[in-house]
């Protein structure tokens, strides 16, 4: 019993032991061998088959079945237990008169954890208990152990996140001076090399938040040519710097123009594939198809085939392949970067869509992949879209721009002011609304995480002004200024955040903010939100 | 403690049957001549042992007979044994938690040897004879 006397005791003795038996008798002898050390809670077989004298599980520790014979009742009893979501975590130790090998086997297979042949001695069936309880406690030190780690993980990515922004913002705003080629050239690499780094950084961040459960899907609808050409342009470049040729798309007719699906998580899986199939290819092609089956009048799969000429998958690498953090050769990943994330991902969102993904591909030949979504027929024509905005449909707008960080200050004035918009800046939330008191906006830009007043406590009391309510939350004085500028008025606010989970999202929304803009960002998605924004 | 007096009328006229039951109730003596003796209790738990392990044997091989015989009643008697032995459990955990004697121990072997033995086991040899 080398794992029990690991564990401390102390670890295991407030546990809570459900004690569920068919003769009083037997029941009192397990609660008072076990009470001393355990809280015990008990109940009779037969009240509980019938839902009477259930202990709230969440509270419940361990099981203990204390039957004659586990007769069906019973039996049924421990795959209910073991079938709910409620109470599978929770091991059961069945406790019966031996009978034949058969039936302890029959008991074991309804998922009980452990069990005990009567006649026991008590000093079996406590150490038979505290092994349980030890185990649970090893396994929940596991979880929160690799949950912490996936913490970790993320919180690092988001933290090198912000400085990131910097970089690509400060090299974006410097291509745009005067340079002369050399000092152009420079600059490129560093943007370059900047994109690269926040992609693996977003791909980190997208895993551990996939991990956790931290995304959702977002539907809208998007012509799916614009949506193709869009993102193969950007490929085009890197076929094209490796020699290949990368000119077919094949999209079958039969497809909607006009489709309804989560564009982004659609154009990152895409992206994954058509970069590894560039990745992976030395000569030759790569190419798209994409062909549809129709199931309902409303929705259809897509089905999408990237194919290329490259490497291939070697069959001992097949079944790892969408698994996480492997890259089937470790000197790939030196040659040729990545972090073995991608496929992994592109799983974990073809999962998340419904849809699935699979491959075929021969050694030194290439490789075929296959991912099949669901989508909807969208519903009405999208106005030509044009894919990368120059900048908005807006002239002169007067933009509260609230962020602490001097960084994020500089880029977000610079991609406003070259759209021709006077831009206030205000450190904070407080700033922020004294400068609204003081004269009018169009418009907000909101970061969310600031100190003392944050972003969406300083939005909260601009829609109570709004609303002509008060606010204890700051001076009387200037709840009196902001409700005289703005009642009855309802200025658009933008938050700004680089933690773009689910939950972020719908805090913004909460407090009531109207658009949500993850951060860093690039130019024409703040010209895409302003556009969208309708202006009196 | 008084040991049993081996009776006639404990004799089934089952030949198996008959000299298991018999070498159960020395078991059983053998275990009230201890605590008579005050002997101590790692050897009173040894002999507990001995005639928990032997009252497992005895109800197999008295099953494996039963099922020679084509025996009607298997199932109720296979019950019965089940329920002894859930009994026997209950005994000896009541006195690991020091709520009943030895005596009491003793006792229940008692009553179980003469209760099943003449109740039950009469059963299957007033079978046989038809």
């Amino acid at each position: 019993m080398v794992v029990v006397e690991s564990v401390d005791k102390s670890v295991t003795e407030n546990s809570t032991l459900f004690i569920i038996s068919d003769l009083p008798e037997s029941g009192a002898i397990l609660a008072s061998a076990l009470g001393d050390e355990y809280k015990v809670v008990s109940a009779s077989l037969c009240d509980v088959v019938q839902g009477r004298g259930i202990s709230p599980v969440d509270t419940i520790d361990l099981i203990l079945l204390d039957v004659t014979l586990a007769t069906d009742d019973a039996l049924a009893l421990c795959r209910t237990l073991h079938g709910s979501s409620l109470t599978t975590h929770i091991p059961v130790i069945v406790l019966a008169v031996q009978h034949s090998e058969k039936y302890i086997l029959e008991t074991f297979s309804t998922g009980i954890s452990d069990y005990i042949s009567k006649p026991y001695t008590l000093a079996i069936l406590r150490v038979r208990v505290r092994a349980q309880l030890t185990m649970i406690h090893l396994q929940k030190q596991t979880e929160l152990a690799s949950r912490a780690k996936s913490r970790f993980l993320a919180n690092m990515s988001h933290e090198i996140r912000t400085p990131m922004n910097g970089i690509l913002g400060m090299t974006r705003m410097a291509l745009e001076t005067d340079l002369d080629g050399k000092q152009r050239q420079l600059l490129s690499n560093v943007m370059g090399a900047a994109e690269n780094l926040l992609d693996l950084l977003n791909n980190i961040l997208d895993f551990s938040k996939i991990e956790a459960g931290e995304i959702s899907l977002v539907v809208e609808e998007f012509e799916l040519m614009l949506f193709l050409d869009d993102l193969l342009s950007g490929l085009q470049i890197l076929a094209e710097e490796k020699g290949l040729s990368f000119s077919n798309k094949t999209v079958a007719d039969a497809i909607p123009p006009v489709i309804k699906a989560d564009k982004a998580k659609m154009r990152q899986i895409l992206v994954n594939l058509l970069g590894n199939a560039i990745k992976f290819t030395n000569k030759g092609e790569v190419s798209l198809e994409v062909t549809s089956r129709e199931v309902q009048n409303a929705s259809f799969l897509l089905h999408f085939i990237i194919r290329d000429s490259g490497i291939g998958i070697s069959p001992s690498e097949r079944d790892c392949i969408f698994e996480d953090f492997s890259q089937s050769d470790s000197s790939v990943v030196r040659s040729l970067g990545g972090t073995g994330l991608g496929l992994a991902i592109s799983r974990q969102l073809v999962e998340l869509m419904d849809g699935s993904i699979w491959f075929e591909s021969t050694v030194g030949q290439g490789s075929t992949f296959h991912v099949e979504i669901k989508v909807a027929v969208g519903q009405h024509p999208v106005a030509g879209e044009s894919t990368a905005r120059e900048r908005s449909r807006h002239n002169n707008l007067s933009i509260l721009l609230v962020e602490d960080n001097e960084f994020n200050q500089q880029i977000a004035r610079f991609v406003l002011e070259k759209d021709s918009h006077n831009v206030v800046i205000a450190e904070n939330g407080m700033e922020a609304l004294k400068k609204l008191a003081d004269q009018d906006f169009d418009l907000i830009f909101m970061d969310i995480q600031m100190p003392e007043i944050d972003g969406l406590a300083a939005t909260a009391i601009i829609r109570e002004c709004e609303n002509g309510r008060d606010t204890a939350e700051i001076p009387q004085s200037l709840v009196r200024a902001l409700k005289k500028r703005l009642v009855h008025s309802h200025i658009p606010i933008i938050a700004m955040t680089a933690n773009s989970t689910k939950g972020d999202y719908q805090n913004c929304l909460d407090v009531g903010m109207n658009y949500f803009l993850s951060k860093p960002f690039l130019p024409e998605d703040v010209y895409a939100v302003l556009d969208s924004l309708d202006l009196a | 403690m008084k040991e049993i007096e081996w009776s006639n009328d404990y004799l089934l006229g089952n030949k198996l049957i008959d000299k298991q039951h018999q070498i159960f109730a020395d078991l059983i003596n053998k275990l009230i001549v201890a605590q008579n003796n005050n002997r101590d209790s790692h050897y009173l738990t040894r002999l507990i042992m001995e005639i928990q392990k032997y009252a497992e044997f005895h109800f197999i091989s008295e099953e494996n007979y039963m099922i020679d015989i084509e025996y009607p009643a298997l199932a109720e008697h296979q019950q019965q044994h089940i329920m002894l032995i859930e009994q026997f459990s209950i005994a000896i955990n009541s006195i690991e938690l020091g709520e009943k004697s030895l005596d009491d121990f003793a006792h229940f072997l008692l009553n179980w040897f003469k209760q099943h033995t003449i109740n039950k086991d009469k059963l299957i040899v007033e079978f046989l004879q038809g």
